[in-house]
Formats: structure tokens, sequence, C-alpha cells
């Protein structure tokens, strides 16, 4: 069956184009003719031992699918090549798989075993493309092994892993819906992801799978707006799109007017037009500001869809006064190919509509070119119509006497209805409108005089002046015009206005009653009307006339006009038996109202601009109705993620703080522009949850590609931010963001507090997690000196870090995580920072705690001793000036009220280092003293400590070979004889916690940086009185340090 | 999303079919023949096809329609971006995109589908990492080729993907560093009879051929940035430097590409490079007289090689002129320097001005 399928597709294909054979497929230059014969040699070739031939043959193969021919009687021979040991064979063999194992299941599955063996495999992209092609075999019976496969990739190291994970769940869910909820748990998770590269795609999975539960996205809403400029372009699509469904449910109308306008904090500074209205919009919620604002630069992307979706989205959602920031982006894509120019126009079209202020200054970019198709032109002159004002009116019109001369019928014809809208529309114009119109009826062109006629019939109604003139001339032509439409129009006219034409009337009847058989349809019901209106008013010359044109129409073949003559006859000239109706002259002489000319693209926004449906104004399969927007916002708490990670009174006065900030900010007139001042006054406020989301996202997307410099990079991005801001740096991008998202972070801060005006104040219980609950009990003694005890480590840790933490099932079976766990060893006097000397009589002392700082879990908090040895007593102690280099950001001690003489102040700082060992700089101001600090991680202290079991320690540490292996090798002082003495020294250089080892001589240590929570292995291999240190970590320069001090400490003395 | 993509030619011919969830019957294309058939021009096919159960988005190049087979809902600019990216990825890998290429390609092009699309969703789109999975071919690749009978399918794994940036790929290097930038201006302008501008609007793009070794990353300023207010940019520029100072700091992907974009508004005054002066008598019946002159404008300073094609005059006879000017940018747009950071060599620089005209016609 499946050959008879080949020849007769190659048949087809013979007829259709004989010459399509070419050189590279020779091979199969004469298939028609031996066609089995050739088959089995591919079968044969398929078969071989040789990789040449089986490539050969595949290269057939593919070139028959994508030709549309039918190769599927292959199967078997192809399938046993996906165990092919080429890669260039494998590819191809998976390409056919993809396209051909739903039609052959069973041998299908002969190929899953394959997959499920790829899937372990070391390389991510192996790992990926097995996963792709897995997920693509439309074979119901695998529905759960790929649901496995997707569970486990999704919990991969790779992002790259995890997109494919993100692809595949659609592809699970059209295969089997059923499996829909455990999906969701997926989608979930990965929505969570804060890798640039896979949120694009999990926000896909979910448009396609789960779009209505809104509730996913609550705690992903600040993460998407920070990130969306970092994401690949498809995926910015997507979230757009998404975000703007997503705002129209949480977000009141930013449109709707309140009566007491509230102070501000918002407002953005560069206001590009002046509010039309007195009364002040409604200041929006803060995150619904953020979007808007992280949504703006991509007007500037190169891809139109891009660029369109911020175009929807600001039209959708934001205040009238901004919207108008999308025209000009908008206006550069109309320059773009046709195909898009289409579609851009429809949009600027519908937005035209009601938005005409958006366009009106840029009207000149719509002026007609000759050498536009016409669609195109049509669509122009619809936005010229719309764009149409007192302001412009006599260029435009100037614009489409030009056009009224071109040659194509169609767009003068629609000229002409242009200038009928225009006219109908401006009240100052309509009367030069019409002269121009009437001066056109005696132009050449038949189809240009009928359009014209037709408009000014429209026209006449709302126009009392000059009808009588009008109409006359109209009269006169009425030998001339032949088109239907005109014909009917004028007697239509007549009819209408038998009392301003009362002397022309009867004789246009008579001359029509003439040509009456000869008529259109259109016509006749036209010439009907006329006699009956002419009789209703002046019997006495047309009563016989009358008679005479229904009796015409009696017998017309049309029944649409024998019809109406019958019922004309029985109200005009009722016989006997009917009772006759009193006032004609009422029916058929009623004022009607004018008809009203409005643009065909007007009520089209009622679909999502840019859309399929919009375009086509069609309801298309899957489309999704924008909601209207809430009269009261929903909770916004609900967005809340970062806990109120610090003591209650410290919060306050933080809060306080960053409204001083605020403030601040607000006086400069570049708010959102200037980037490089904005770091420098966020950077030392940033939050630790978005600058974390950052550096994460950073980190995982060069994690598996060794970047041997990162940490130099870093130094050399703060060395060029004061010198003139040179860049030579790859992470820059990422910078950037990195400084938006710390200003967006500010915000996240306030916004409970600026909520509280608009909404009901936020309720207490439901914001407040158990987590919450602990913290406020940690509250009552807010500066701790001690080190906070492990079991709180994990509590406060969840929310931050979901990926370890996540309650989902699909952590359940993978005992092999990384767990957090208490330093092994913590010192417990500081070391001097500052010398009393150097200090002027203060000497500052400092301790690393190895705990993660309450603030952020990816701080070090750091413990500051402040002895003042001087005479006198020295006032508050606090943080003053601190310029951070970029990915560093601090967490300020509370003050300290006093230092009086010979006393000691301990403070608690927390410092994000952003794994480097750069360090971090800043003034503490000690009554009227300055103290310039500078805190060096020593690098074991940018480390914390995670256990893990055994062979979970050796399969990560397997993927960290090669040049993310540093290796040391130590000789032991004789004093050091058992582990515990060689352990004790390596706890005391760095913040690992010991991972069981089964051999006696080996011992293992786990930590993960602080910032990006990288995996640092150590692995000591002691063969008396040598030990070899081993330091696997992605971050190269941290391994090579790590090995070198725990060598250093290992050969103490 | 796009279910399948068809390459048809002009006469009607499917060239290539690539599906993706499941095969959609060739049948389906029988509505798009429809609309071709009946439009006059190739061009009049419009962008998106309605046909029972699906929507057929379609972009037309080299007389090649590249049809995409949509379900459901999906913003079309998304889907025509998309095939605007295949095309630009097939002129890439085979200088140009036409039909004969296809036909000679089908391995290569179907394997290009197949990684640029997944399950109907963009997946890998940037040239760079695709040409790192599937090397574009060469002579000396063909030849050695056709002798070992090894495909263009790499056996060495990219990590293009994974790196910072995803337009580079990693490890280049060249005998002879050099960038190069063309600032092209195209005039888009309506002249009416009597030489008043009706509407001029610039448009501009530089176009970069940059070849330098290893990761460098390079500064562009201009001496009158101003100029552009709307841009777009190719995603390698630092859009946050460029708010801030106006300079366009980037990592340069390796090879062409288009840096940025720009658009220089009707409202600003736009300096048109030449004049057109003309004088056409028509006689009744047969014959009459046209004279026209094309020139540069004195004021531009500049000489004009001149190509004109003139429509044949008729009751709106409207000329349309091309014109190509070297070393101007009509804008007035100047590069000021080029400054490179992270590499140690000097590469060679070269910045070439060219101003062309876009749309632009003279009524007469």
């Amino acid at each position: 069956m499946a050959n008879q399928g080949v020849m007769t597709s190659l048949r087809d294909e013979n007829h259709s184009t004989p010459d399509t054979e070419f050189a590279s497929e020779a091979t199969i230059g004469n298939f028609f003719s031996t066609d089995y014969k050739r088959n089995d040699d591919l079968k044969q070739m398929l078969d071989s031992n040789k990789d040449g031939l089986k490539l050969e043959a595949m290269k057939r193969i593919i070139t028959m699918i994508a030709k549309g021919r039918d190769p599927s009687h292959l199967f078997p021979a192809v399938v046993k090549n996906v165990v092919s040991k080429n890669i260039e064979v494998k590819k191809l063999v998976y390409v056919y798989l993809v396209r051909y194992a739903e039609e052959q299941q069973d041998l299908a599955l002969l190929s899953i075993s394959t997959f499920q063996r790829a899937l372990k495999d070391p390389n991510q992209l192996i790992r990926a493309s097995a996963l792709r092609v897995l997920s693509s075999i439309r074979v119901p019976v695998i529905a759960p092994i790929v649901m496995l496969a997707i569970k486990e990739s999704a919990a991969d190291m790779s992002p790259y892993v995890r997109k494919t994970a993100a692809h595949s769940i659609p592809k699970l869910y059209s295969l089997d819906p059923e499996q829909k909820d455990e999906l969701v748990a997926v989608i979930e998770k990965l929505l969570m992801d804060k890798a640039t590269l896979v949120i694009g795609s999990a926000v896909m999975a979910f448009e396609q799978v789960c779009p209505e539960r809104t509730d996913l996205i609550h705690k992903n809403y600040r993460k998407l707006c920070n990130l969306i400029v970092d994401v690949e372009e498809w995926g910015q699509v997507l979230i757009l799109n998404m975000l703007t469904r997503y705002a129209r449910t949480q977000f009141v109308d930013p449109n709707t007017k309140q009566p007491v306008p509230e102070k501000e904090f918002y407002e953005e500074e560069e206001e590009d037009e002046a509010t039309d209205e007195p009364t002040r919009p409604r200041s929006l919620d803060a995150d619904h500001r953020l979007l808007l604002r992280n949504a703006k630069p991509l007007l500037q992307s190169r891809n139109s869809a891009v660029v369109m979706a911020v175009a929807q989205l600001y039209y959708h959602l934001a205040p009238k006064n901004e919207v108008g920031t999308v025209a000009r982006p908008l206006l550069r894509l109309v320059r773009s190919q046709r195909e898009i120019q289409s579609v851009v126009l429809t949009t600027i079209a519908s937005m035209s509509v009601k938005r005409k202020d958006m366009f009106e200054p840029h009207f000149k970019s719509f002026f007609i070119h000759t050498v536009d198709p016409l669609p195109v032109k049509l669509m122009k002159l619809d936005i010229l119509t719309n764009l149409a004002g007192e302001s412009n009116i006599s260029l435009l019109l100037r614009e489409f006497q030009v056009y009224i001369a071109s040659q194509d019928s169609k767009f003068v014809a629609a000229t002409i209805q242009a200038i009928g809208r225009c006219a109908s529309n401006i009240k100052e114009v309509t009367s030069t409108c019409l002269a121009g119109l009437v001066a056109l009826l005696s132009n050449k062109d038949e189809a240009i005089v009928a359009e014209s006629v037709v408009v000014i019939k429209n026209l006449l109604q709302s126009q009392s002046a000059d009808q009588e003139a009008i109409i006359t001339k109209m009269i006169k032509l009425i030998d001339h015009v032949i088109v239907p439409v005109a014909r009917a129009s004028i007697l239509w006219l007549i009819g209408e206005y038998c009392d301003k034409v009362a002397k022309y009337g009867p004789d246009v009847l008579r001359q029509m009653a003439k040509s009456f058989t000869n008529e259109e349809d259109l016509v006749k019901l036209q010439i009907v009307n006329l006699a009956a209106k002419l009789f209703v008013t002046n019997p006495k010359q047309t009563t016989l006339l009358c008679q005479y044109v229904l009796n015409l129409a009696k017998y017309d073949i049309s029944y649409d006009i024998r019809d109406r003559a019958r019922l004309i006859r029985n109200i005009l000239f009722p016989s006997e038996n009917i009772k006759a109706i009193k006032n004609p002259k009422k029916i058929f002489l009623a004022p009607k109202p004018a008809p009203i000319l409005e643009s065909k693209y007007k009520d089209r926004d009622t679909f999502q601009l840019g859309s399929l449906s919009h375009f086509l104004n069609i309801r298309a399969n899957g489309y999704r109705d924008l909601p209207d927007f809430p009269e009261v916002a929903p909770d916004s708490t609900v967005r809340n993620v970062e806990p109120p990670s610090r003591p209650t009174s410290v919060n306050a006065e933080r809060v306080s703080v960053s409204y001083a900030q605020e403030e601040k900010s607000k006086r400069k007139p570049t708010f959102y522009s200037s980037s490089s001042e904005e770091e420098e006054v966020d950077g030392e406020e940033s939050k630790s949850e978005t600058s974390e989301t950052v550096t994460e996202s950073d980190s995982e997307m060069s994690e598996l590609q060794s970047e041997p410099d990162q940490d130099l990079d870093k130094k050399s991005i703060s060395i060029q931010e004061k010198t003139a801001g040179k860049t030579a740096d790859s992470t820059e991008d990422s910078d950037s963001s990195e400084s938006e998202t710390s200003s967006e972070s500010e915000e996240d801060e306030i916004r409970p507090k600026a909520a509280q005006g608009t909404t009901s104040p936020p309720s207490a219980q439901t914001t407040k997690s158990n987590l919450d609950l602990l913290l406020d009990f940690d509250g009552a003694v807010p500066d701790i000196p001690t080190p906070i005890i492990t079991p709180t480590i994990g509590g406060f840790l969840t929310p931050i870090v979901p990926t370890v933490t996540t309650s989902s099932s699909l952590m359940s079976n993978s005992v092999d995580s990384i767990v957090m766990s208490s330093p092994a060893y913590v010192a417990n006097n500081p070391k001097e920072l500052i010398s009393r000397t150097a200090g002027n009589g203060i000497q500052v002392g400092i301790r690393f705690t190895r705990s993660p700082h309450l603030y952020s879990s990816t701080m070090a908090s750091i413990e500051l001793h402040f002895t003042n040895t001087t005479a006198e007593d020295l006032g508050e102690i606090k943080v003053a000036n601190k310029v951070l280099p970029v990915g560093m950001t601090i967490c300020d001690f509370p003050v300290v009220s006093s230092l009086p003489h010979g006393q000691t102040r301990t403070a608690l700082i927390g410092i994000d280092f952003g794994d480097s060992t750069q360090a971090a700089v800043f003034d503490i101001s000690i009554g009227d003293r300055i103290l310039k600090l500078s805190i060096k991680p020593p690098i074991g202290e940018i480390i914390r400590a995670v256990s893990m079991s055994e062979t979970y320690f050796l399969s990560q540490q397997v993927k960290l070979r090669g040049m993310q292996e540093s290796t040391a090798v130590a000789t032991l002082p004789p004093s050091v004889v058992d582990g515990h003495a060689i352990c004790r020294r390596v706890y005391e250089v760095a913040n690992v916690s010991p991972i069981p080892s089964s051999d006696p001589l080996v011992f293992r240590f786990g930590g993960q940086t602080l910032s990006s929570k990288t995996l640092v292995l150590i692995t000591l291999k002691t063969e008396a009185p040598k030990v070899t240190v081993i330091v696997n970590c992605e971050k190269i320069i941290i391994g090579q340090m790590l090995a070198n001090q725990v060598k250093e400490a290992l050969d103490k003395h | 999303m796009i279910e399948s993509i068809f390459l048809i030619n002009g006469l009607g011919d499917i060239v290539m079919e690539k599906h993706w969830a499941s095969a959609i019957p060739r049948s389906i294309c029988d509505y798009f023949f429809d609309v071709q058939k009946s439009a006059s021009r190739p061009e009049d096919v419009p962008p998106v096809i309605p046909v029972p159960h699906n929507y057929l988005i379609n972009l037309l190049r080299n007389n090649l329609f590249f049809v995409a087979v949509i379900s459901s809902e999906v913003p079309p600019l998304f889907v025509i971006e998309f095939l605007q990216r295949v095309v630009h990825i097939i002129e890439e890998y085979f200088g140009e995109c036409k039909e004969s290429i296809i036909k000679e390609q089908h391995v290569v092009v179907y394997e290009l589908l197949d990684e640029m699309l997944d399950n109907g969703y963009p997946l890998a789109t940037e040239s760079n990492i695709l040409k790192e999975l599937i090397k574009p071919p060469n002579l000396f690749r063909t030849i050695t080729n056709t002798v070992t009978g090894k495909s263009n399918v790499s056996s060495i794994l990219p990590s293009g993907q994974l790196s910072n940036v995803p337009w580079r790929r990693a490890d280049v290097k060249y005998a002879n560093n050099e960038a190069y930038f063309d600032v092209v201006e195209e005039v888009d302008a309506i002249i009416d009879k009597m030489g008043g501008t009706v509407m001029a609007e610039i448009h501009g793009y530089i176009d970069c051929c940059i070849r330098l070794s290893g990761n460098p990353d390079l500064t562009l300023s201009f001496i009158n940035p101003r100029l552009c207010d709307d841009v777009s940019f190719h995603p390698c520029v630092r859009f946050k430097k460029w708010e801030a100072e106006r300079v366009l700091s980037f990592v340069p992907p390796d090879g062409n590409f288009t840096l940025m974009s720009y658009h220089v508004a009707s409202n600003n005054i736009v300096a048109i490079p030449i004049y057109v002066k003309h004088n056409i008598i028509f006689r009744e019946g047969t014959g009459g007289k046209m004279d026209l002159t094309v020139g540069p404008r004195t004021t531009m300073g500049k000489t004009i090689a001149l190509q004109s094609g003139a429509t044949i005059p008729s009751s709106n006879p409207v000329i349309n002129v091309r014109f190509c000017v070297n070393q101007l940018a009509a804008s007035g747009l100047k590069v000021n320097r080029l400054d490179m950071y992270g590499e140690r060599y000097k590469p060679f620089k070269g910045v070439k001005y060219i101003t062309k005209a876009g749309q632009f016609q003279v009524r007469l």
C-alpha cells in the first residue's frame, strides 16, 4: 500500500514538474522507471555497515520527505539506525522518526530505549535533542515515559535542556490531555526558572496548556517584567501578549478618572503629550507601572512582532497620555516589507479611529505612493481619513485631488469615498468637498462619476444649502450616467427632494418610464419609489405616469419589484375592500437620518490588536478575549515574592529610607532613562530577591560554557564604570538589566504602602506566612551576634530558592538534591580589619558568621566589631557612603546609637559579593568621624555549606571535569595525623560541609557559592604525607583560588 | 502555532514541505493556489488567508511563497517575522534564497527548518548558532563531502546556544581584522508639480561587515546622534548605553548584519539631493513633447550619477526617480569614531555613506 502511495505521488510529480530533478539527487533521477529496485537499493544501503552508504540513503530519504513523497515503507530499515554512532546519520534518522513514528507505532517503540539512554548523557545538547525527539514521537503508549522524561529534564542543570522540556509540554498535552494536572505542575516549576533562556518557552507552554491558570503568574509577574528585556525575541512576544491579558484581570483601568488626585509616585516625568483632561488620571499600581516601563525599551527591537506586542500592550493597558509613545515605532514598521506593512497598517487604522492624536502629527507618512500595492493604498486612505481634522484638511484635500487623477479606478473610488467621509465629519469643509465632488460629476470616467453621485447623495442629507443646484446638476446627468448605483442614487434624490426640484421630477419620471424595462433591478426599484413619491406630492401631473410605472412593475421578472409595486399600488390606489391609508406622505417622505460615514476599522479593537483575529476581523480558533479591567483591583499582595526579610523594627527604618530615595529620584529629570546614575543610588539599596534573580540567570547561562574570567570581567566593568563607562565585557547587557531590577525592587518595597492608599489595606493575616512569624520571633532580638542556627536557614530560604525546596511531587523522587547545612566551623574571634592606629583610636574587627544574612541568602553576613579606644564617647555608627562595583550589594546594619569610650559594639552587615573576591569598599561614619572600610572576603567565605549524598556528589563531579577542575598537592606537616585535623583545617578556610565518603582516605566537602548557588565540590585524597586537593567548580577562578587556599592551609605547620 | 511550512513557486508548484505536529495534506495548498491565481500580481496575494480550519500566512520573496499553516490564534507578525528569518538564514547559507537553490539543497534546508522550529515554536534562529549546528556549504567542503561522503551536519556540538552572547560564535580568528560600516539612507519623497516637497522621509540603516578575532567590544559614536530619535537595534546593542550616552556599544556578531535602523520622519526638514525639471506638452491625437532634466542640487555640493525611469505619461504622470549618491548621508548623520575594547590588535576600520532613492516620486 505504501508503495502504491509512492507511485501515485511520483506520477503527480512527473505531471506537474517534469524537470524538477537536479544534480544532487541524480541517483533518484531514474527512480520512476525502476521504482522497486531503487527502494531495495535504499534498504540495502541502510542495512550496510558503512556509514557513508547509510548517510547517502538517509539524505535521499529526507529529500523524498521534503518533496512530499512517502518513504514510510522504509521505516523498519531506518529505525534500526537510531543507534548509529555517526552523529550525522543519527540526526537524519531522528528527523525521519519524528515524521513517521505515528504511522508505525509498534516499530517506533523499538527506538524508545535509545532515547531514554540519551536522556542521561553528560552532554546537554544530546539530552536536549533526545527529549525533543522523544516528545515528538506521537505514540500514545509512551506518554508516561515522556512525562517522566519531561519531569526529569525540567530539573536539569542545563537551562537549554529545561527549555526543551518546556517545549515538550504542549506536545505531550496534545498527545494525552489526561496528563494536564501533572504538566501544569511542571509548568509551574518552569515558570519559576530564572534563566532567560527558559522563561519564554515556559510561558509558551503555559499559554498552550493552561492559560486560565492566572494564579501561576502572580508569583512570577515581577520576575517576568524584569527579565523580559533579556528573553529571546520570540519569547518576548508571547510574554507581552500573555501579560496584557494578565494585567487586564489584575489592574484597574488607568483611564478612569479619580475625583481626588493622589500623590503620584510613579508618574512618568517626560510626558510626551499634555493631558487633555483637567482631572489627573488614577495613579497606577506599581506593578502595572513596572510592566509598562519594562516593555518600553522593546519598542527598539528589530523584530516587528515584538514592537507590535509592545504597541498593543500600551494601547490596551497604558494611561491615555502614554499610548502616544508607540506611534513612531509603529510608523517605522510601516516602511517594512509588504506583509508586515499590511498588518501594521491594519493596527494603525484601528488605533487611529479612537486615538487620532497619536498619529495626527505624522499624517504625511501615510501619503500614498504610486508604487504601493492596492490593499496598502486603501488602508492608508482609511487612516488618512481617520486622521483628517480642521488643521490638516486642506492639505489632505489637495492630496486627495492628486489621487483622483490616478488610473486605478478602485483607488479613485475609494478616494472619493474618503472625501465624502471627510466632508461629513468636518463641517467646515463640507461645502468645499461637495463642490469638488460636483465638479467630478463632469469627469470623463464613468466610474468616478458614479462614485461621486453616490457620495454626494449621502452628503446632501446632512447639508441644507445648495441642495437645489446640486440636484439640478445631477438631474442633467441622468442621461449620461449608466452605472446603476449612480442612477438609482439620482432617482432617489429627486424623489426625496421632490419639493425642491418640483419642476424636473415629472419629466424625469417620464423618461424613466420609457426606459423602465431596460433598467437594472436597483434602478427599477427607485423608479417605482420615485413614482410613488411624486404621486404623493404632485398627483395632478403624475397620476397617470405613476399608474403606468406600477403596471410595468407588476409584470416584471423580479418578484422583488412586483412585490414593491403591489404594496405601493395598494397604498396609493386602494381598491374598494381595502381601507385607504390616510396620510401616505408620512410613509413615503418621512424624514430620514443622514447616513454616518465611518471607518471600516471602527470597533475592530474589541479584538486584541496585532492578533490574527484582529487582522481578519473574524474570531480565530483559540482566540481568547481580552478581559475588561476589573472595577476594583484584586489583591495585589499575591504578587509579593520576597518575604519581609528583616525584623519589623529594622523594616520600618528601611522603608523610610527608600521613601527618601524615591523622592530624590523623582526630582531627577530623567528618571527612567539615566542608568548610570540610577545604579549608584539603587545599587546600595538593591533588594536581594530581584538582584539575585539576575545574577543567578547570568551564571546559569554560562553554566556549562566555561567562562574562565567571569570575575575578572566583573572587575573590569567596575573599573570602566568609573572611567566614563567604557565597556569590555559581555555581561554588560545583563548588567543594565540588573540596574533596572534594582530600581524596580526598590519600588516593590514601597508598593504595599502605595497600595494602601488606593485599595483597602492589605490584611496582615493573608500576607503572613509561617515564615514571617518565624522572623517575628527573631525580631525581638534584631542583631544577634551569633550565627543563625540551621533550622531557620532552611526555613527562610524557602521562598527565595524555589528550586531547592519546591514541595511539588517532582522533587520527591530525587533524594539526590542539595540540602543546606550548618557550617562545620565558625570563627569565634574577630580578625582585625582596621588597627587602632590606622583608625585613629577606633579598632574594627571582622568576623564572618558563615550564616546567610537575614535579608537575602546571597549575602554573607559579616559581624563588625567597633572598639572605641579614644578618650571620648563617640556618636552613632552607621554606613555612610558606598560606591560598589556592579553585582555587589550591601545591606546596611541598623544604626548603632553610640560608641562610648572603652566599649565595643557589634553590627551585622550583609554583603552580596556577587561571587567575586573583590573588596567591598564603603564608609562608616562614627559620630563625626569617617572610617573607610574595605572588606575583601576570603574565597572560602563566599561559599555556603551544603550537604548531599555521595552518589550525587560524584554525579555532579563528573559534570565538572576538565577546565572546571582545579588540583593542588599539599604536604601535611607531621603534626597533622588524623582525618579530623585535616577536615578542621579545611573548615577553617572554607565554609563547606562534609560529604559521607566510602573511602576512608578520601574526604569530600560540598559547598555552594552564595550569590549564584554554583556548586563547589572539594575532594581530598590523602596519601600521607601528601594530600591531593581537587576542587570542582564551574567558576574556574573560584575553584583555583580555593584549591590553593586549601593547600596552603594544609601545608601550614 | 506553525503546523507546516510549504514552499510554493510562482507557477503554483510545491517546491518543498515540512511538517511539525502532524502532517497536513498538501491539498490545503489548493486554497492558496486559488488566491494566487485570482491575484493579478503576486504582490496582491494577501498575507493572511483564512481557509476552513486553518489560516495560511505567507511571505513572498524572490517569487517564492513561504506558506505557513496555522491552526489557531497567533500574532500574524510573529509568523511573518519567523518566515522572514528563514529566508534570511537561507540567504546566509547559500547566498540567495531562490527556487533552484532550495531544490539543490533540500536536505540542508530541511534540517535548518527542523532546528529553527520545534513543535511550531521558534527554537534556534540565530545564524551563528545554526552555522555551528549545521555547517554552511562552501566549495571546499562540498568537494570533501563528495569525496568522503560526509554531510554538512556538524559533528562537534556547539556551545553558542548557552553563551551570554548568543549571536556570536566562539573562537573567531581572522588574519586581517576589519570592521566596515555602511550608512545607507533611503529617501522617500513626493515632490509636487511646482518642485515643492509634499512629504519626505529618510529611512536609514547601518550595515556592518565585521571580521574581528576574539570577542571585541565595539563602541560607535556619532557626531550628531540626536538626529536619529526613532531607532531599532540588533539585539547586540546595549540599549541602556544608547539611552544614556547616545553611543552604540555592542559585541558584534561575526560577519554581515544590520546594526541599527532609524527613521527621520516627515516633520523634520529633509534636504532633497536632486532636482527634477520637466516640461510636458500633450497634443490632441498623436505625439507630444516631453523635456526632462534631472540634476544634483548644488547646495549639496556633490556629483550625482543618475538613472531615471519614467512611467509613460498619462492622465496622471508620475516620475519615479532612482538615484544613488555616494559619500553623503541625506540626514547629515556622521560617524564620529569607533573604539574597540577587549582585544589588543588594531582593526582596520571603514565607514561609507550612501544615499539612495527609496520611493521617490515626482508628480508632473
